[in-house]
């Protein structure tokens, strides 16, 4: 079993454990296969993970999404009140050169394993 | 009014009786003590990984008690000192929460992100005893768990002013209670006789420039609580980056650029580790 | 100021889900010749009885989560601890079946009903007699010398096979002068408690440890275990150590000391030596005296290593 980010989690996939609301109430019991509507309802409820049968996920079999691609994503979001400061700035410069480059990487690295 | 309501808080925290965790951890090391043949490294290694049960730990070898206070900066240290018998004595006296633990999940997470990344930071600057700054880095948030235990409502408002008006947790702390974490950090440390260096990355990680005695452990915690964030491994109770101090960079004698390499290795190790489930 | 036993007043903790033993209990004492602290879960005690040890415990053999018996085990079988008085209170019925008292280590039991009077005459008793008690060496609650050679004469009694392990410090007497006696002290407590906790960890041996005094440390073992024993102590004192030092003289690996001539000299971090005695097949000692001057020509030995180490007796055995 594995524990995934929900944008991660396909239709076809079981659940491994319940999927559960902050205040412990079941939303989705284990052993269900997901559907698209599933999907978009645990979405709608800002789950953002979820523990599936099997390794659907190669590789980095994190919990969380540690991919270069989301974290540039997020970037924005993280450093929404951080703005107009230089240091900052140069902080977020930074992060968005680094997490750029990595995210080719990581992207030519899959495309390579795709292939192979 | 404001010094009234630090004073009634102190109390109320350092009252504190029972600190409980979450159940995952609990249920495993409860199992390994029950092992004659388990041993401490093992044991150690689990209770790294849950900051109520290490600040625990820490607090019992650093009591007066034992004789020599203040003088104990890691668990593995701290379960040979302490032994099998009064390890085993800690599990079973501690109890989990029964509520509010999915909300408490992500602080654990966190918790123990930072200690990771303290620990890399601490390698890349190249100091003495990296595995101090994680035990630092695993402790830096424990204020905000026994504030939540001990002072359920101003928790609450806590979390209210990080929902309605946007802020940081520290921010929302200091505007509800007129103090962060970090002070019950501070006092939490020095009632315990933690370590001076686990004391201070708990008590100033928000402003290692003021840490007298280790600032390059409130350094370590400080960058290592930034990176944790950039991640967004558990969260420290609001989703935003952390202000990155560029003092705490040049205290460590490192350059933006020597990032690179840090959020290479975090990221590694990041990855091993969220495979274990906290809940 | 009401009559008291005691030189101060006590604080006792009371683990007992029975409201009228607490109010009984409690009502045979002024407050402030006996404080009362009232768990009515076991569990949950146990934490605070480590942190914060009273001067009396009494456990009810009735608590829902947790054994009398297994409390008292807990509190006894430590050795900072141990000094710590523990009286049961069992049901009538409770002996109807025979206590092994050798391995529920409680100092006395009440039996239910209580009759006020007596129970506070016993459990007075029970804590003046816990005071006298004490052989143990007073910093460390480990046996002192009168048991260690007590000790000795039974296994030798006993044609056991033992090895006898002799510990000391390196360089103590410099990090005393450099820091001070209290520092030195916090040196010893956990020297005692690496020690303790190495040879505990061997689960179902036969063992022993005693404080001679000052840094002279003795431990007992099976001979086939005391290698693997010496090596862990030496391994886990070594790594524990520095920490007793201001950082600058734990990076720099050294401390400067005046010696006693008055000069200035550097001394190395603290190790422990460790001189091991067999007695085992043919060659058996005789007495305790004969352990303790072998233990002194080996530690000669072990002495010339500055490091930490371990020296066997290597004579035919």
């Amino acid at each position: 079993m594995q524990k995934i980010p929900l944008n991660l989690a396909k239709p076809g996939m079981k659940l491994a454990k319940a999927v559960t609301r902050d205040n412990g109430m079941v939303v989705m019991g284990p052993g269900m296969e997901l559907t698209e509507s599933h999907l978009e309802r645990l979405r709608s409820m800002e789950v953002d993970r979820i523990t599936v049968e099997g390794n659907p996920l190669e590789g980095g079999s994190s919990g969380v999404d540690t991919s270069a691609a989301h974290r540039l994503e997020r970037l924005d979001h993280l450093f929404r009140r951080l703005g107009g400061d230089p240091w900052q700035d140069e902080v977020r410069g930074f992060l968005n050169e680094y997490l750029r480059i990595k995210a080719a990487e990581q992207a030519a690295r899959a495309a390579a394993e795709g292939k192979a | 009014m404001e010094e009234d309501l630090k004073t009634s808080v102190k109390g109320q925290i350092l009252s504190i009786k029972d600190l409980p965790t979450l159940p995952k951890v609990l249920d495993e090391v409860s199992r390994l003590v029950q092992d004659p043949n388990a041993n401490t490294d093992e044991i150690a290694k689990i209770i790294s990984r849950d900051q109520v049960l290490s600040a625990k730990v820490l607090k019992m070898v650093n009591s007066p008690v034992y004789g020599f206070p203040g003088r104990i900066g890691t668990v593995q240290h701290a379960l040979v000192l302490l032994g099998f018998n009064v390890v085993r004595g800690i599990i079973i006296s501690t109890s989990v929460f029964d509520m509010m633990i999915k909300a408490m999940e992500g602080l654990w997470e966190h918790s123990l992100g930072c200690a990771l990344a303290a620990n890399v930071v601490a390698r890349a600057a190249g100091l003495a005893d990296p595995e101090e700054y994680s035990v630092a880095g695993l402790l830096h948030d424990l204020g905000k768990v026994v504030a939540a235990v001990q002072m359920p409502e101003l928790h609450e408002a806590v979390s209210q002013a990080v929902r309605e008006q946007d802020l940081r947790w520290f921010e929302a702390e200091r505007a509800v209670m007129g103090f962060g974490h970090d002070r019950i950090n501070a006092w939490l440390a020095r009632h315990w006789n933690l370590p001076g260096n686990i004391r201070e990355g708990m008590s100033h990680h928000h402003s290692p420039e003021t840490a007298q005695l280790y600032p390059e452990t409130a350094a370590a915690v400080h960058i290592g609580d930034w990176i944790v964030r950039i991640y967004e491994y558990g969260t420290g109770g609001d989703d935003q980056a952390a202000v990155l101090s560029k003092k705490a960079l040049d205290m460590l004698k490192l350059k933006l650029s020597d990032m690179d390499r840090i959020l290479d290795e975090f990221a590694g190790q990041l990855a091993e580790v969220s495979d274990l489930d906290m809940a | 100021m009401a009559e008291t036993p005691f030189s101060r007043r006590q604080n006792a903790f009371l683990l007992s889900p029975d409201p009228d033993l607490a109010k009984l209990l409690t009502g045979l004492w002024p407050d402030e010749v006996m404080r009362f602290t009232v768990f009515e879960r076991g569990r949950r005690a146990i934490e605070h009885l480590f942190n914060d040890p009273p001067d009396l415990l009494v456990v009810d053999n009735r608590l829902p989560d947790i054994s009398g018996a297994e409390v008292a085990t807990l509190v006894k079988s430590e050795n900072v601890y141990r000094q710590l008085p523990v009286i049961l209170v069992l049901d009538g019925s409770d002996l109807d079946h025979s206590w092994d008292w050798d391995q529920v280590e409680v100092d006395d039991f009440l039996v239910r009903p209580l009759r006020g009077e007596e129970a506070r005459a016993r459990v007075n008793l029970t804590m003046l007699r816990a005071m006298r008690a004490l052989d143990a060496n007073p910093l460390s609650k480990l046996p002192g010398n009168t048991s260690i050679i007590q000790r000795i004469q039974q296994c030798i009694d006993r044609n056991e096979d033992f090895a006898l392990a002799y510990c000391d410090l390196d360089y103590f007497k410099s990090f005393n002068d450099k820091y001070g006696f209290s520092r030195g002290d916090e040196v010893l407590m956990m020297t005692a408690r690496v020690i303790v906790n190495t040879i505990r960890a061997f689960a179902g041996v036969r063992s022993f440890v005693g404080h001679v005094g000052g840094d002279d440390f003795v431990f007992i073992m099976p001979p086939d275990l005391v290698e693997e024993a010496c090596r862990r102590v030496v391994q886990t004192f070594d790594s524990i150590v520095p920490h007793f030092y201001d950082a600058e003289d734990r990076t720099r690996g050294s401390i400067v000391s005046v010696d006693r001539q008055g000069e200035t000299r550097t001394f190395p971090l603290m190790a422990v030596s460790i001189a091991v005695v067999f007695s085992t097949g043919a060659r058996r000692l005789s007495h305790a005296g004969e352990a303790a001057s072998i233990a002194m020509g080996l530690k000669k030995k072990a002495k010339e290593n500055p490091k930490s180490c371990y020296v066997l007796d290597q004579r035919e055995r």
